[in-house]
């Protein structure tokens, strides 16, 4: 996945910000750096769309092969043996990621209403993007327009 | 087996002989297999026969067809290998001619000229059985006794009432008293029974017990099976046999839900007056000149519901603490306040909590989640007292995530349930009793807005502590959650900044 456009700094900064908060908290991963362009490896999408004053959607994507680590900080392995999807921590930082950014980027005063979040890519313009590298893999998040 | 031809015996034999004969206690010598090759007038007068009679016939004669099943002179036998087995047990035997009674035996096996013996001594226990029955009977508290398995072996029937189960129910192997029931005739166990699952097992009682003299003592609400609640302040203690070795465990349980009532309602009017001032003080109570006659509105509304005896109770304290408030000429004073509005085993319990260094297990009468919190926090004992607490996300994975949060805070954590929705949520809350939830806000069916409104409106679950776990953002919903009283926090969450909120939510500070 290739954002088609990046926007303005302020909006890459609320992607990164909110996807290293969300990694840092939810599975206790530390970022590395930075950089304009994803690797090129076979990922995990998840996108939230999100209706208020703007509307729009945010996705994520996560390398599959990074993705069990990032979830064994998460979940007991037991709950990952058990058949946990862990497809839905995909799904649970784009949620989280979404209701970050979307406050901080369109402002506080406004009602946003979240859809649930879904598997695969919004496919809606990325208006902006944000690659993040964390010790154990990294993210990309990225914000669209309205499709 | 034919007859054994005793022995010519020397003086001090004969002198033992004669003691055995004339004894009150029932005496039987057996062979390896079991067969009696003495038995002494007294085994013989309980059945009937005569001694002479007696010999050659197998123990097992005593053993109802019922108990077979359970050790009997196989654990005498056993008594050489495994020396536990020699303490004594009490069983009922059969007398013949459908007569049983209760007997006391001790069993312990020797060896002469190289063969294998076994003796038993018995000692009739009807009559104190009888009298344990009538004492259980005529009491007003529920008593029970039960095995260290936690099996039921005795039970008044103020127990039975109290725990809303019937007898059957609680031990459903009604052959013998004091006998641990065989494994496939198990009743419920007493932690079932009690509905203490999730707060407290079996074993971290018996850990309890068996580092201390001190009861086991909990105070907590029981939901009966009928959905009834019932306030119940509990004690366990556990009863040594004469080796010291733990026996059985005696439970005793009162009913204090009026009790919990006049607390809950004087706490809650002490909070209300500590955090209004003088002005709010003045509009809820009555101060003829300031004398110490004057009474608190709200406690006689809540007296009249719940009886003489407790609205005698309330006046009096609220008297006491109307005087203090009205002497004072503020109700700023939070601990003073709180002091009277404490009834006095709490302060009991306190005062011992804080100057006994031993292990404390009384959590008993409550002032409050924070004198509980006191208690953890600052004597860094282990809790017995613990949160059951419910996480309410449509999420399978940040419910995942807030457990995991919740074992690393350091507190009191007990049963954690969870559910998807607020639908889900509001059946579980009224199923089984909850510390604490947490709720998220965007849920499909019932979102958490809708469900924090039905817990606000439901009599029963409006006292329950909430915290609100969201990605929400905007000011205009974190406003609706603000106007609620409710603690809020962001996910991505930091276990500290959960336990914050939670320990707000509380009303404690550890």
């Amino acid at each position: 996945m290739k954002p088609t456009a990046i926007r303005t700094l302020t909006e890459i900064d609320a992607l990164r910000t909110a996807v290293v908060l969300t990694m840092e908290r939810l599975c206790f991963a530390s970022p590395q750096r930075f950089t304009d362009e994803p690797p090129a490896e076979d990922t995990v999408d998840a996108c939230v769309a999100f209706r208020g004053a703007v509307s729009g959607a945010v996705g994520i994507a996560i390398p599959r092969h990074a993705l069990l680590d990032f979830a064994a900080a998460v979940v007991p392995p037991e709950a990952l043996a058990h058949g946990l999807p862990f497809t839905d921590l995909v799904l649970e930082i784009a949620n989280i990621v979404c209701g970050n950014v979307v406050p901080r980027i369109f402002g506080r005063t406004s009602v946003y209403v979240l859809s649930a979040p879904q598997l695969g890519q919004s496919t809606a313009a990325v208006i902006a993007s944000a690659v993040i590298h964390f010790d154990r893999g990294w993210v990309t998040a990225t914000l669209h327009k309205p499709g | 087996m034919s007859a054994i031809e005793p022995p010519r015996p020397g003086l001090a034999e004969r002198r033992v002989l004669e003691l055995v004969k004339h004894a009150s206690d029932r005496i039987a010598i057996a062979d390896e297999e079991g067969r009696i090759v003495y038995a002494n007038p007294s085994l013989a007068r309980a059945r009937n026969e005569s001694p002479a009679e007696l010999v050659g016939r197998s123990l097992g004669e005593f053993n109802p067809p019922q108990l077979k099943q359970l050790p009997g002179f196989d654990r005498i036998r056993r008594t050489g290998s495994d020396p536990t087995l020699t303490q004594p047990f009490v069983r009922h035997v059969d007398l013949g001619g459908g007569r049983t009674s209760t007997w006391e035996i001790a069993g312990s096996q020797f060896t002469v000229d190289g063969s294998l013996y076994v003796g038993i001594v018995a000692r009739d226990l009807s009559a104190a059985s009888q009298r344990l029955a009538a004492t259980m009977a005529n009491v007003s508290i529920g008593i029970a006794h039960v095995s260290l398995d936690g099996q039921f072996l005795r039970f008044n029937e103020q127990f039975e009432s109290l725990v809303g189960r019937s007898a059957s129910e609680l031990r459903a192997y009604q052959l013998a008293l004091d006998v641990a029931p065989p494994p496939d005739q198990r009743g419920l166990s007493f932690i079932d029974a009690l509905g203490l699952a999730g707060r407290v097992d079996l074993p971290a009682i018996r850990g309890h017990l068996a580092t201390t003299d001190e009861p086991y003592e909990l105070e907590y609400e029981l939901v009966r099976l009928d959905g009834c609640k019932v306030w119940i302040d509990l004690s366990i203690a556990l009863v040594r046999d004469p080796t010291s070795r733990p026996a059985y465990l005696v439970v005793v349980a009162r009913e204090v839900t009026a009790r919990r009532r006049v607390d809950v309602a004087l706490r809650d009017l002490a909070e209300t007056l500590s955090h209004s001032g003088p002005a709010m003080f003045g509009a809820r109570v009555r101060l003829p000149g300031h004398d110490a006659g004057c009474a608190l509105r709200a406690d006689r509304q809540d007296a009249r519901c719940i009886g003489a005896a407790a609205r005698r109770v309330a006046r009096r304290r609220a008297v006491r603490c109307a005087g203090v408030l009205a002497g004072r000429d503020t109700v700023r004073d939070r601990s003073a306040l709180g002091r009277l509005l404490l009834p006095r085993a709490d302060l009991r319990a306190r005062d011992r909590r804080r100057g006994d260094p031993g292990p404390v297990a009384a959590h008993r009468g409550r002032s409050g989640r924070a004198h509980h919190a006191e208690h953890l926090a600052g004597t860094g004992r282990k809790p017995v007292m613990v949160l059951n607490v419910i996480v309410v996300d449509d999420s399978a994975m940040m419910r995942l995530v807030v457990r995991r949060a919740l074992r690393m805070m350091n507190l009191p954590i007990g049963r954690i349930d969870e559910a998807g929705d607020g639908i889900e949520a509001l059946l579980a809350l009224r199923a089984r009793p909850f510390d604490l939830a947490l709720v998220d806000i965007h849920m499909p069916n019932m979102d958490g807005l809708a469900l924090i409104d039905a817990i606000a409106g439901d009599v029963q679950l409006s006292h329950l502590p909430i915290v609100v776990i969201s990605t929400e953002a905007s000011k205009p919903r974190l406003d609706e959650i603000g106007v609620r009283g409710i603690r809020f926090v962001r996910k991505p969450f930091d276990p500290e900044r959960l336990r914050d909120a939670v320990v707000g939510a509380l009303g404690f500070s550890p």
